[in-house]
Order: C-alpha cells, then structure tokens, then sequence
C-alpha cells in the first residue's frame, strides 16, 4: 500500500470530486465491456465443445458468429479492456491514499490475469475459422484467466465497502471468505451474463442485423438461447444483489446508496419483464431497450458501489481533506513571507487581539486562558517564541484547557505579539 | 402455475422495493443530537485530547460524557453568542443536563472497559475511528464478537468466553 501512496499524493476536495467521477466513468467504460466479452467467449466456447461433439453446424457458427462480434476490434479491446485499468489502479490508490487497504494490492494483481485473458480471446478469435483442440484449449484459457481476473477484480470493489475486514485479507482467497463479498461478487457476475445475453440479441439481430439473411432456424435458436439465458441470470441478479444488500455493513449505508438499491431492483424487474416478454412471444422486439437498460443497471450497481465505498470511508475522506487543509494553511504563510509579509502592525494587532484573542484572554484577569500580565514577561525579550507559540500553541499549565491552534498569518501572530508586549509593558508591568 | 410463479416473483419485487422505500425514508446514518457538538473543531481546532473531556475512559468501564460544567469551564466565555452554545449555556442555566444521544451500544452480556484497552495502548481511533475529523458522530465498527475475537488474536490477547462474558 505504500508503494502505491508513493505515487498519489493529498488533494484538495475539488480534485477528490474529479477523482471519484473520473473512478466512476472509467468502471462505467470498462466493467460492461469486460462482462460482454467474458459472457460471448465463455458461450463462444460451451457452443465450440458443443459443435465438435455433437458434429452440429449452427453450433459451430454461433460460436464464431458470438467471437467475431464481441472481440472483433482490438483497438476497443485497448481503449474499454486494458487501458481503463491503469487509470483505475491510479484513481483507486489516490481514493484509499494512507488508507492501508490490503485489498488494493490484490485489485493490482487482477489487471495481469484480465489483461492476459483478454489477449487469449483475441487469439482465439483469429484461430476460430480452424479446427483443433488447440484453438479451444486457447479460448477455454483465455476465459479461465479473465473470470480468475474479473472476480479478483470486482471481488476486491465489494471489500472496499468493508475497511474493517481489510486487516484480515492476507491473500486473494481471503477476498471471497464473507457472504457479503460473495453475494456482491455474484451479482456482478449474473448482471455479466444478462448484459452478455442482451448484448448478443442486440447486436445479432439490431446493430447490424446481422443474421438477415440466416436460416430461421439459426435465428430462432440464437433467440430462444440469447433470451432464456438473459432471463435466468437476470432473474437471479436481484437475489444475490439484496443478499448482498442484507449483509452490508452499516457504515457504508445512506440514502443515497438506498435510492440507487431501489433504482437498481426497479431497472431489474422492467429487464426480466421485457426477457419474458420477449420470450413469451417469441420475438426480439424489446432487444434495444432491454440492451439499454442492461447498460444503465450496470452503471446504477457500479455507482451504487461507489457511494458504498465512499460512506464507509467518510471518517477517511475527511482525515484527508483536514490534511490536505492544514498543509494549505502552512504553505500560504509561508508564501506571504516571501512575498514581504510579516511587518509589525500595531493597530492591526489590536484588532486581532479585539477579534480573536479577547474569547479567552485579559490582561488582568482570567477568562478561560491565563491574564497576560502573568504570562508575557517571559517573551518581553523573546518575541520571536511568543509569534511561535501563538502559531502552533502547547499545553503550558494543566490547570488551563490546551489553546487552540488560531490559524494565524505570521503577519498577523507577530502584529499581535507585538500588541500584546507593547500594551504590558505600558500598562499591567 | 407459470403465471403464478411470475405473478409471484414480480410480487416479491414491489414488497422488497415497498420495504427499501421505508428504510429509505427512515434512514438515519447518525442519531441527531441536542446540541451539534463538533469533534473536529475541539479535537483538530483548538486541540483538546480526548481525555479532555471523556474524563473516565483511562480509569474505569465507561469513558465519561462530560458535565455540562465541563463544557462551560471554557464556553462562559467562549463563543458565547453562537446558536449551539446559547443552547448548551440553557441547559446549564436551567441545571439540567444535555440528553446526548448513545451512539455506541455494547449488549449487555458483554463487559468492555476501557481502562483495559487504554493501559494496552489501544489508541481510541481503532474502535471509534478518526475523531478529529468527525462533524457528527456515528458507529464506524460493527462491535460484533468476530471483530472482537479477531482484534484480541492479533494483540494477543485473551480470547476465552469469560474474558468479556463475565
């Protein structure tokens, strides 16, 4: 963890806002299209077995109809699979800077595996027109690796939710030991099949109309498939998404996370409406916006996991944002001195001492600090210790509260130190 | 029965989002209190130690919410026209004390001291996270018995049942 805080530094609260937008666009761009791409090649492969074993040939074409539409452009592969991932590690270890989350490591150790499965499902893609055990071997690989990569991944954004099991996640397995982070992780994982099962009746039979002129046996096959399989996972995303609603920790609860649930389970239920639908009438005509509304549910559960994370790391956020305030407080002075600040003021140490000093202090007597007349003789020859302690004051007399740290100018501290000397040794000495 | 069953699910659908919506409209993420005290201002602000006001947490079971004397040790002159603290100097003025709502809450089959974890070092933010930057106080640790076991592992601590079930 403090290899990655080496790289992140404090921000101010403007720049932690653009972080978790940019965070939540970059998971938009990349988690929908990992999830497409593990659904069409993991089905591209079941349908290759298929094919071989049973010598069916509309098996055989599903299954590279399915790999040439979801990973036919590497350049997409770069822009939504890969290079989201390094902006992700960055935004991530700037969200959890100083948090000491164990589970940011092992999100680290998700890209290799999803980065390595990806490049198998293009190969296999460029070999699906051959034969052989090889090709499979290489898809089957190629969609091991990525679901390892993807559940560590995701695995490890349902435990950010959860700082205080960080301390006992000693290795990656440990990621899944929690019924919460079990349910968190299946939901992504059904919401991925939906989204892979209306994406292949949208872009089978609405992109591009693709399958116009295929016989209507293919067609209806690919529907019937497409559309049973969607309505499935689809069916059972709002299960383990309440489970995982269920045994979430308090802290990371709000109402905006409970609006976002709601919103969630609404979106869920129009989309098994319009799989049954569609499947009950046999027909595609719902496909587009079923498709879209997948697309929004995945960007609903991803921000929702966000504004989760974000709650139980409040007391975090906060600690940060104090830092990053008190490291500004310091720099300005120090700024002003150089820009020629610093000079004496008597008048405007008087309207110091009137607007800020005066709650606890008087010469003569004691309010709630001590009277000056028996505290300043000591800094009569000393000014300098008397702009310091004002600055960054210390507990003197434990028969006094500690005072408080006024955020002073240095111009301000010496124009009243000053004041004060000048008033009691005219007047109280 | 197809129809059943969908007609099931769909009705399952509506009471679980009928009972989020309550949840929702209910929802409060910390209890509201009579006064808004600030941690952050007393703690980063003007620099005061815990143990400033919670008097009693190195010494006995429970650490103390401080008297309203405590307070006005410093606020009869501090920040005197303030909302908040014409609030406060009420209660002292009517010598009453200030209802602060409980966040923090122990069943009572469990014995905590504080005195205990404090003389171990146990620096206060473990359970009740960073306080020095909290406006409003809520409860950032579960206090379930595996938190506590796990904590009491890794500090080697005694883990038997009669070390907090007395």
């Amino acid at each position: 963890m403090q290899l990655f805080d080496q790289f992140t530094m404090l921000l101010s609260p403007e720049h932690l806002f653009l972080v978790k937008i940019l965070l939540g666009l970059m998971l938009v761009l990349h988690l929908p299209y990992i999830a497409m791409l593990f659904g069409s090649s993991l089905f591209s492969v079941i349908f290759r077995v298929l094919g071989k074993d049973r010598s069916d040939s509309d098996y055989m074409r599903f299954s590279r109809d399915l790999i040439n539409t979801f990973a036919s452009n590497v350049g997409v592969a770069l822009l939504l699979g890969i290079l989201p991932l390094l902006v992700i590690a960055l935004l991530y270890s700037q969200l959890l800077f100083e948090a000491n989350a164990t589970t940011l490591s092992y999100m680290m150790i998700s890209f290799l595996p999803i980065v390595a499965g990806i490049i198998l499902i293009y190969v296999y893609r460029s070999l699906s027109t051959r034969t052989g055990l090889l090709v499979t071997l290489t898809g089957f690989l190629g969609v091991l690796i990525l679901l390892a990569g993807y559940i560590l991944l995701i695995a490890s954004i349902v435990r950010f939710h959860d700082p205080e099991k960080w301390g006992f996640i000693r290795n990656p397995a440990h990621l899944l030991l929690g019924w919460n982070a079990i349910a968190g992780t299946n939901t992504y994982l059904t919401l991925s099949l939906t989204t892979a099962a209306s994406g292949i009746l949208f872009f089978f039979f609405k992109w591009t109309e693709k399958l116009k002129g295929e016989s209507k046996t293919y067609r209806d096959y690919v529907r019937n498939f497409s559309t049973i399989i969607g309505l499935l996972f689809a069916v059972t995303t709002p299960v383990f998404f309440i489970w995982h609603l269920i045994t979430l920790t308090d802290i990371s609860y709000s109402m905006e996370f409970l609006g976002l649930a709601i919103l969630f389970i609404v979106i869920m239920g129009v989309i098994v409406y319009y799989f049954s639908k569609m499947l009950e009438d046999s027909n595609v005509k719902a496909a587009t916006r079923t498709f879209i509304l997948m697309l929004i549910a995945f960007a609903v559960l991803i921000v929702s996991n966000h504004v989760a994370m974000e709650n139980a790391l409040k007391e975090h956020t906060a600690s940060l944002l104090t830092k990053s305030e008190t490291m500004l407080a310091e720099l300005l002075p120090e700024r002003e001195m150089e820009e020629g600040g610093g000079l004496m003021d008597f008048a405007k140490g008087e309207d110091v001492f009137k607007s800020i000093c005066a709650s606890c202090h008087r010469f003569d007597k004691k309010i709630v600090g001590p009277p000056y007349a028996t505290v300043l003789d000591k800094y009569e020859d000393d000014i300098e210790s008397l702009v310091s302690f004002i600055r960054n004051p210390q507990k003197v007399n434990p028969e006094y509260p500690p005072m408080a740290n006024l955020g002073l100018k240095i111009a301000e501290a010496e124009a009243v130190a000053g004041y004060l000397i000048k008033t009691y040794q005219e007047e109280y000495k | 029965m197809k129809k059943l069953l969908i007609t099931g699910y769909f009705l399952i659908f509506i009471l679980i989002i009928v009972l989020l919506g309550g949840l929702w409209s209910s929802y409060r993420d910390a209890p509201d209190q009579p006064i808004a005290f600030s941690h952050k201002k007393h703690l980063t602000y003007v620099g005061l130690e815990c143990d400033h006001c919670h008097q009693y947490a190195e010494v006995g079971l429970q650490p103390g919410i401080p008297a309203v004397s405590v307070c006005m040790d410093c606020h009869e002159a501090v920040a005197t026209d303030s909302p908040e603290i014409i609030k406060l100097t009420g209660y002292w003025n009517r010598k009453e004390p200030v209802p602060w709502a409980g966040v923090y809450y122990l069943p009572q089959h469990v014995l905590f001291t504080h005195k205990r974890h404090i003389k171990k070092g146990i620096d206060c933010s473990e359970c009740h996270g960073d306080m020095k930057v909290v406006e409003k106080v809520r409860q950032v640790r579960s206090l379930r018995m595996g938190w506590c076991v796990t904590c009491h592992r890794e500090n080697n601590a005694p883990v038997d049942c009669w070390t907090c079930h007395k």
